[in-house]
C-alpha cells in the first residue's frame, strides 16, 4: 500500500467520520426544533383554553345584563295607567 | 513504503489498543455505566391532565383550569450566582439581592430545586426566556402550574367547593406527583372524574435537563378530566345569593341559606349559603397568623349549610302534617276546629298561638299558622301515623342530591317519642330538625301532583372526548306520598290562602299567584334542652305560578338580630324578589296579569 492511498483511507474516514458528526448535529438541531415547536404549540393551546375561559368571564349573565342596562336602559317600559271612566253624556 | 508500513502498523495498534480498552470497560462495567448514562440523557416527564370543567345547567362554565407559568432553578448549574440574579430578578420584578441570598443559601444547602417566582405575566414570561437564551442561564427553567379558575366570579362557590394542591398518587407504580385536588362540593365529589389521568413520557435530554427529543417508546398521553354538568343557573345562583346576602345584613343574622328547585324533575337551581367565600381563594393569604377562633370562622364559611345544618322547622313543618291527614281522610279541608287560643292545655302539654282564634278551619289552620289547631289534628293522627308522614316525606333520611356532607336531619326513634309531648309538638315543627334541601324536596310534593322526588345537582358528566359518562337528566321517583287531588286541593286552598289571606302576605307578587308556608322556630340549645331565649329561625318556603308551579324557594334566615325575626318577615320578602326574577328569566308567562287586562276589556283568561 503506498503513503498515497493509506492517506486517502486516513482522510476518507476522517471525512465521514465529519460527515456523521455533522449528521448528528444537524438531528439534534431539528430535534430541538421540534421541541421548541411543541413546546409554542402548547403555550398556544393553553392560550386557547385561557380565550375560552375569557369568553365564559364575558358570558355572565348578571355582567351582561348589567351591561345592557348600563347601554340601552331598561328595555320594558312601564304600562300606561289605565284610563279613567268617561261618564256618560246625558241625552 | 516501508515508513507507510509502519505508520500503518502505528494507526492500527493505536485502533487495536482503544477497541480492547473499549471491550474491557463493555464487559466489566457496561451495564452499569449504561445506566448512568440514561440517567444522564433520559428523563420520564409526568404529562399532566387537565381537570375537567364544571359548567351550569346552560354551559357557562362555573370553573376551568389554566396553567401558569412558573420559574425555578438549579443552584447546582449556577457558576456566578450575583451575574445569574441581577440578569433574572428584574425580569421577574424581584430583588436581585434578596434572590441572591437565597441562591447562595440554596447552594450552601447542596439543594438542586428552587422556585424563584409563581404565575409570571405575560410580560414576566417573555422576559424571562429572552434574558435566559441571551445570557445562556441555562440552570433556570419554566414550569407550568394548574390553577382552578372561576369565570362567572362567587357563584355557588358552596356547591363547586374548592381545590387544593396536593401529592396525587397515579395507578400503578408511578411515583406521585403534585396535582389540583378537589376538597369540598362538586369538586370533592366528583374529584375522582374531574381528575382525569396523568400521562408520561421519556425524553432525551441535554446537560441542562432541556427535552431533545422524545422516545417513541415509553410515552402514554394524558387522558383529560370529564366535565360535570350542573342543575344550577349561574343567573338564578346569582340573584339566590343578593338576595339572600342583602336579607342576611339588613336582619342582621348569622347565617341564611337558600334552595331553589324546579318541583317537576327535582334539579336544584340555585342554592347558596352566606357568609360565602371566594373559590378562587377559600383559605386567606395570613390563615396561618389568624386566631384559633378566627380559623374556625373561616372554615365555617365553607359549610354548605343547605345540606349540613339542620334545624327545628317551626311553621314551615305544618302542611307536612296536615296533608297527608287531609289524604287519608282524618280531617277534611272545610273542617272547622274550636281553637278557642290564645292558649290550650292538651293534657301536659300547653301550646300558644300568637293571635286568639276561635274557630278556623283546617285550611285557615295553616294559612294562619295555628299551633293549636295543629295540635288537635296531630292529636287526632296519633303518633304511629305522624311518625309515617314525617318518615313518608322523607324527613330522617339523606335527600341523595349528591354533594358531600349532607345531614340527615334528625327524626328521633319512634320508641323515644312521648305521648304527652309528640303528637302535638311534631305538627309545629318541634321535637324535630331538618335540612333546608329536605324542605325544598318535601315541599315540592305540593308542586307536581304528590311525588316526593330525588332533588338533584348533577345533570351529567362528559368524557373528554365528548361521550357522556353519566346522565342523571331524568327525574327520580322516590314515592308517591300524596295523591294528586289532594296536593292540588291543599296547595290552591292552604297554601295560596297563607300568601293572600294569612301569615306570608309579604310574598305575593303581582303577576304570579304564590304560595307558601311561613315557619319562626326558636333555636334549640346545645345539647336539646330547652331553647335560646330571643333567638329565632325565620323561614319561608313558596312557589309560584299556583296553577303551574315552575319554582320552590326557600329561605331561611338563622338568629336574625334586628328588625324582626318571624319567617313572614324576613323571609317571605327574599323569597318573593326571587320567585319574580326566577319566573321572568324562565319566562313563565304571567298568571294574574290576564286577570288585570279583564278589567280593561281584555278576555279573561288565568294560564
Amino acid at each position: 500500500m503506498t503513503l498515497f492511498r493509506v492517506i486517502v483511507v486516513l482522510v476518507g474516514g476522517l471525512a465521514l467520520l465529519l460527515l456523521v458528526v455533522i449528521l448528528r448535529a444537524e438531528t439534534t438541531r431539528l430535534h430541538y426544533s421540534i421541541a421548541r415547536c411543541e413546546r409554542d404549540a402548547d403555550e398556544i393551546r393553553q392560550q386557547v383554553v385561557e380565550a375560552e375561559l375569557e369568553l365564559a368571564r364575558l358570558r355572565n349573565p348578571t355582567r351582561i345584563r348589567q351591561h345592557m342596562e348600563q347601554a340601552v336602559g331598561p328595555s320594558v317600559e312601564e304600562p300606561p295607567p289605565p284610563e279613567a271612566p268617561r261618564r256618560r253624556a246625558r241625552h | 513504503m516501508r515508513g507507510s508500513g509502519v505508520l500503518f502498523a502505528a494507526v492500527g495498534l493505536l485502533l487495536a489498543g482503544g477497541a480492547g480498552r473499549l471491550a474491557y470497560i463493555e464487559v466489566t462495567k457496561g451495564s452499569e455505566l449504561r445506566a448512568s448514562a440514561a440517567r444522564q440523557h433520559r428523563a420520564t416527564r409526568t404529562i399532566a391532565a387537565r381537570r375537567g370543567e364544571i359548567l351550569d345547567t346552560r354551559g357557562r362554565v362555573l370553573a376551568g383550569t389554566v396553567r401558569h407559568p412558573s420559574v425555578f432553578v438549579d443552584p447546582g448549574l449556577l457558576q456566578d450566582v450575583h451575574f445569574a440574579a441581577y440578569s433574572v430578578a428584574p425580569v421577574l420584578a424581584l430583588s436581585a439581592a434578596e434572590l441572591e441570598q437565597q441562591l447562595l443559601k440554596s447552594q450552601e444547602e447542596s439543594s438542586r430545586f428552587l422556585w424563584v417566582k409563581h404565575r409570571l405575566s405575560p410580560a414576566e414570561l417573555d422576559g424571562f426566556q429572552r434574558v435566559v437564551a441571551t445570557r445562556r442561564l441555562r440552570a433556570f427553567d419554566m414550569q407550568y402550574e394548574p390553577a382552578r379558575v372561576y369565570p362567572q366570579g362567587k357563584v355557588a362557590p358552596h356547591v363547586l367547593g374548592f381545590v387544593g394542591l396536593d401529592r396525587r398518587t397515579p395507578p400503578g407504580d408511578e411515583p406521585p406527583f403534585e396535582d389540583l385536588c378537589g376538597r369540598e362540593g362538586v369538586e370533592g365529589a366528583y374529584d375522582d372524574m374531574l381528575a382525569g389521568v396523568p400521562g408520561h413520557r421519556t425524553l432525551t435530554v441535554d446537560v441542562g435537563r432541556r427535552a431533545v427529543r422524545a422516545a417513541a417508546d415509553n410515552f402514554r398521553p394524558a387522558v383529560d378530566g370529564a366535565t360535570v354538568v350542573l342543575t344550577i343557573d349561574a343567573y338564578i345562583q346569582q340573584v339566590a345569593q343578593k338576595v339572600l346576602g342583602e336579607t342576611v345584613k339588613k336582619y342582621g343574622a348569622e347565617w341564611g341559606a337558600t334552595v331553589v328547585i324546579d318541583p317537576w324533575s327535582g334539579e336544584v337551581l340555585a342554592m347558596a349559603t352566606i357568609p360565602d367565600y371566594d373559590p378562587a381563594e377559600p383559605v386567606p393569604p395570613n390563615f396561618n397568623e389568624l386566631n384559633e377562633a378566627e380559623q374556625e370562622a373561616v372554615r365555617g364559611r365553607w359549610r354548605n349549610r343547605a345540606v349540613t345544618d339542620s334545624f327545628e322547622p317551626g311553621s314551615v313543618f305544618k302542611p307536612f302534617v296536615a296533608s297527608p291527614a287531609l289524604d287519608e281522610g282524618i280531617v277534611r279541608i272545610d273542617e272547622v276546629f274550636a281553637v278557642n287560643g290564645p292558649v290550650h292545655d292538651f293534657g301536659r302539654r300547653t301550646i300558644r298561638d300568637t293571635h286568639p282564634y276561635g274557630s278556623l278551619a283546617l285550611h285557615e289552620i295553616v294559612s294562619k299558622s295555628s299551633n293549636i289547631g295543629m295540635g288537635m289534628v296531630g292529636g287526632r293522627c296519633g303518633m304511629e301515623r305522624l311518625h309515617r308522614f314525617v318518615r313518608s316525606f322523607g324527613f330522617g333520611d339523606i335527600t341523595g342530591v349528591g354533594l358531600p356532607g349532607e345531614h340527615t336531619g334528625m327524626v328521633q326513634d319512634f320508641s323515644r317519642w312521648n305521648p304527652s309531648f309528640s303528637p302535638q309538638s311534631i305538627p309545629i315543627g318541634q321535637e324535630i330538625a331538618i335540612t333546608p334541601i329536605q324542605i325544598v324536596a318535601a315541599f315540592s310534593v305540593f308542586c307536581n301532583g304528590g311525588l316526593l322526588l330525588r332533588p338533584r345537582i348533577v345533570r351529567g358528566v362528559i368524557g373528554p372526548d365528548g361521550a357522556t359518562l353519566a346522565d342523571y337528566s331524568r327525574p327520580i321517583a322516590v314515592r308517591r306520598v300524596l295523591e294528586e287531588a289532594t296536593a292540588e286541593m291543599f296547595r290552591q286552598r292552604a297554601l295560596v290562602e297563607t300568601v293572600t289571606d294569612g301569615t306570608g302576605k309579604s310574598a305575593k307578587l303581582d303577576e304570579y299567584q304564590v304560595f307558601g308556608k311561613t315557619g319562626t322556630a326558636q333555636v334549640a340549645r346545645p345539647g336539646g334542652h330547652g331553647y335560646l331565649p330571643g333567638k329565632y329561625v325565620g323561614s319561608f318556603v313558596g312557589g309560584a305560578p299556583s296553577d303551574n308551579p315552575r319554582a320552590v324557594v326557600l329561605v331561611s334566615i338563622y338568629k336574625p338580630s334586628k328588625e324582626g325575626y318571624y319567617g313572614g318577615t324576613v323571609a317571605a320578602p327574599a323569597v318573593k324578589e326571587i320567585l319574580a326574577e326566577t319566573l321572568a328569566y324562565m319566562q313563565v308567562p304571567p298568571e294574574l296579569a290576564a286577570e288585570v287586562n279583564s278589567s280593561r276589556g281584555a278576555p279573561a283568561k288565568r294560564r
